[in-house]
């Protein structure tokens, strides 16, 4: 008892010299970061936050206006124009994003010849900076000389204009985002790789099916590589901004003006920063609220390890 | 320091956070402390601009970079300029980009009270700026100088750098629309050169006889009318315009304006004899591009024909159409340079200015650069005889056409009106064909209400 008790440190007392100074310390090394944050990140969200109440555009002095931006905002058509195409743009993108993610996770995954070369194919896109790829991608959709239709045409279609087409632009732009399914795919697989194998083993020993296996074993303990990217990748696609700037600079007849390009033009375009500043944070809010939920509703389809099914 | 003698010292979690919580405020008070509208500067005089200042002055000179071209339109400019006044310097900011990218960079600059003192500017944004009083009126140091003169610039060019009564600066380069036609398709149908006395009814039908051909192999008549500047000069030919005279009321959607875009619309759906709009607005290809493989035969364009140089065909330039009656218009847009209205520097800018628009500056421009028609006029007169060998046969053609172009009707915020126009337009033109009636209908109150903007009412 004495040897064991004397190979336990004593836990800190809360006030102690000794916490004091790990405190410290701890405070020190995190120190420029938080410096940074506070100065390049909270500073200018707080400063447009204070915009968003004024009517300010760079050159004109800013006026306080209270609630005058939002209430603009909620009655213009085309702040709902654009919050709809982001919405179409996130909640049938981001699935479709994820479930070409897991599909190349999945296969990837696989014990194949050659696995490490198609592992890397299938991620160097993502490496690719957002604006090449977005030319590259101009090429595909080209109606008449592009790739993509050169393809269909082999299976009679004909003559479809992706990016010049109200009703394809948006489908076409999510197409594209499968480009850059890399870094979804990584995290993915390195889920893939944390199952433990000898859940496979039993599940083979009870007669389990290939879909059983997936279904009942793969898919439960992945939801939290799942989550986790889904989570991400909400947030990024509400920030879609690249793609329709340079690929379709918000057209067809609007049908590509994404949030976060309206935002920029009603900023840099039309000189409205209280304007644009109210666009970011309603933004902001649409986006902590979705997070908000998702996190609510993670216990009903996340399982971490050790969780037991209710 | 013994360990004891630190850990004594008080350094608790809530003192760290207190600490942080006030330089946060402290940022973003600093942050939130919105620069002031710019003063406008007191009228200059030469004689003021022209006393020694008592040390070195430098002068910030926002511009588009990023290439070489760029650097060599300014950098030998700014080594003559530094060592003939030797108390001023230039100190140049590049950005890359078009007109939105530079006005960009420029208000994020004044946002952050690093304003440059004078800036390039182009004709898309000049009203845009105008409207906030973003440049300094030119006029009084015109008035003062013996220098330089508005009749030493193109008049078309000089009036893009106007706005209301104020000259809000001077134009560098210019360019006429004009039409650019594929010669040898002309002589391969045995069709007579697009001339002077050319109507759009001979426009159409040599349009009709060149198309021909399917697929990618398919050679269009015509392209680009569906952009919104050219389909501008058809409507101006026939009275027509982007908004009323005093700028308050959208007319496209009226005639004569509206019988112009159903025109152009037939030329692309009924006729078939347009590149289609979707498809130049594709990208990828350029029109330049389709017009060198011969797949056009003929297009409106700005007189720059850079992309134009790669043909190996034998292509000229000619006037636009014009009906009997008509008005005898086309489209002048520029870029040029302007000084900004909150510098602290008014005279040492004005000088830089003044050299920017004097000859010796526009020399080096033609000869480092080539091509573009210089707007200072005495340079552009002799631009036939010093870039002959780069231009077409006909190009004192894009040099007249500054006798009776006119610049866009610029009012409030007329980037928004461009982005409500062209995307009406190619729903119109494109794979929608929309009515043009409704469609422009649909548009008008938003452009009215970006025509009278005003800002900070």
């Amino acid at each position: 008892m004495t040897t064991q008790s004397a190979s336990v440190s004593p836990k800190p007392k809360r006030g102690s010299g000794l916490l004091r100074s790990e405190a410290r310390d701890a405070f020190v090394f995190i120190l420029p970061w938080l410096l940074g944050f506070l100065v390049f990140t909270a500073g200018p969200m707080l400063a447009s936050l204070y915009i968003s109440f004024t009517r300010w555009e760079i050159v004109t002095s800013a006026k306080w206006v209270g609630f005058e931006q939002y209430a603009k905002l909620f009655s213009d058509d085309r702040f709902w124009l654009a919050l709809y195409n982001t919405s179409y743009y996130v909640f049938l993108g981001v699935p479709l994003h994820l479930l070409m993610a897991l599909l190349a996770a999945l296969a990837i995954n696989l014990n194949l010849r050659g696995i490490r070369i198609y592992r890397t194919l299938f991620y160097v896109p993502s490496l690719t900076p957002v604006v090449a790829n977005s030319i590259l991608w101009v090429w595909i959709f080209h109606p008449q000389w592009g790739l993509a239709n050169s393809f269909l045409e082999r299976f009679g279609i004909e003559g479809l204009y992706w990016l010049q087409d109200p009703r394809l632009a948006k489908p076409a732009l999510i197409i594209m985002s499968f480009w850059s399914i890399g870094g979804q795919m990584v995290i993915l697989l390195a889920g893939l790789k944390g199952i433990p194998a000898v859940l496979y083993e039993a599940a083979d020993i009870d007669g389990a099916t290939t879909w059983q296996r997936f279904w009942r074993i793969t898919l439960p303990l992945l939801t939290p590589a799942l989550f986790f990217n889904f989570i991400i990748a909400i947030i990024g696609a509400f920030q879609v901004f690249t793609q329709a700037y340079i690929m379709t600079d918000g057209g067809p007849n609007y049908s590509t003006l994404f949030y976060l390009l309206y935002l920029y033009r009603a900023a840099f375009e039309n000189f409205r920063m209280g304007y644009a500043s109210a666009m970011a944070w309603v933004l902001f809010v649409i986006v902590l609220i979705f997070t908000l939920i998702q996190f609510r509703l993670s216990d009903r389809w996340v399982f971490y390890e050790g969780d037991l099914r209710k | 320091m013994s360990d004891s003698q630190l850990t004594n010292r008080r350094f608790s979690r809530r003192t760290f956070l207190r600490g942080a919580l006030m330089s946060a405020g402290a940022a973003a008070l600093a942050a939130c402390a919105a620069p002031a509208a710019p003063q406008a500067s007191s009228e200059g005089s030469e004689a003021a601009a022209a006393a020694p200042a008592a040390e070195a002055t430098t002068v910030k000179f926002l511009t588009q970079g990023g290439n070489d071209v760029a650097f060599l339109r300014y950098e030998p400019l700014i080594a003559s300029f530094q060592e003939a006044n030797s108390n001023l310097t230039v100190e140049p900011i590049w950005e890359p980009g078009g007109a939105i990218e530079v006005q960009t960079k420029l208000l994020t600059l004044i946002a952050a009270g690093d304003a440059p003192d004078t800036y390039w500017a182009h004709s898309y944004t000049n009203s845009g700026q105008a409207v906030r009083e973003l440049q300094l009126d030119l006029n009084p140091y015109l008035d003062a100088s013996d220098d330089i003169s508005g009749d030493d610039f193109l008049l078309a060019a000089y009036k893009d750098f106007q706005y209301s009564d104020k000259q809000i600066g001077f134009p560098r380069e210019t360019t006429s629309t004009v039409l650019i036609y594929n010669a040898e398709l002309f002589d391969k149908h045995s069709l007579a050169y697009p001339s002077e006395g050319w109507t759009w009814a001979d426009f159409a039908e040599a349009a009709a006889t060149i198309t021909e051909g399917e697929g990618a192999d398919k050679i269009y008549g015509t392209a680009d009318w569906h952009l919104n500047r050219n389909t501008w000069i058809k409507m101006w030919q026939k009275g027509g315009d982007v908004l009323s005279e005093d700028h308050t009321q959208f007319t496209m959607n009226q005639e004569p304006s509206l019988s112009q875009i159903n025109e152009i619309a037939a030329w692309h759906h009924a006729a078939g004899v347009h590149l289609p709009a979707t498809t130049a607005e594709a990208g990828g290809f350029t029109t330049a591009n389709l017009f060198v493989t011969g797949n056009i035969g003929m297009f409106p364009q700005f007189s720059v024909f850079s992309g134009l140089l790669d043909a190996e065909f034998k292509w000229d330039i000619a006037h636009l159409p014009v009906d009997e009656g008509d008005t005898a218009t086309t489209r002048v847009a520029s870029a040029g340079h302007s000084i900004y209205s909150g510098t602290n520097n008014p005279n040492e800018a004005w000088q830089w200015m003044k050299f920017l628009g004097g000859e010796q500056a526009f020399r080096h421009w033609v000869d480092a650069t080539g091509l573009n028609v210089p707007s200072l006029k005495v340079v552009a007169e002799s631009l036939l005889a010093t870039s002959a060998d780069s231009l077409p046969e006909h190009a004192q053609v894009m040099l007249d056409a500054f006798d009776y172009g006119r610049p866009e009707p610029v009012a409030g915020d007329w980037i928004g009106v461009h982005r409500e126009v062209q995307p009406a337009l190619n729903s119109i033109y494109g794979v929608e064909q929309a009515d043009a009636q409704a469609a422009l209908d649909a548009i008008a109150s938003r452009v009215e209400e970006l025509a009278v903007y005003v800002p900070g009412a």
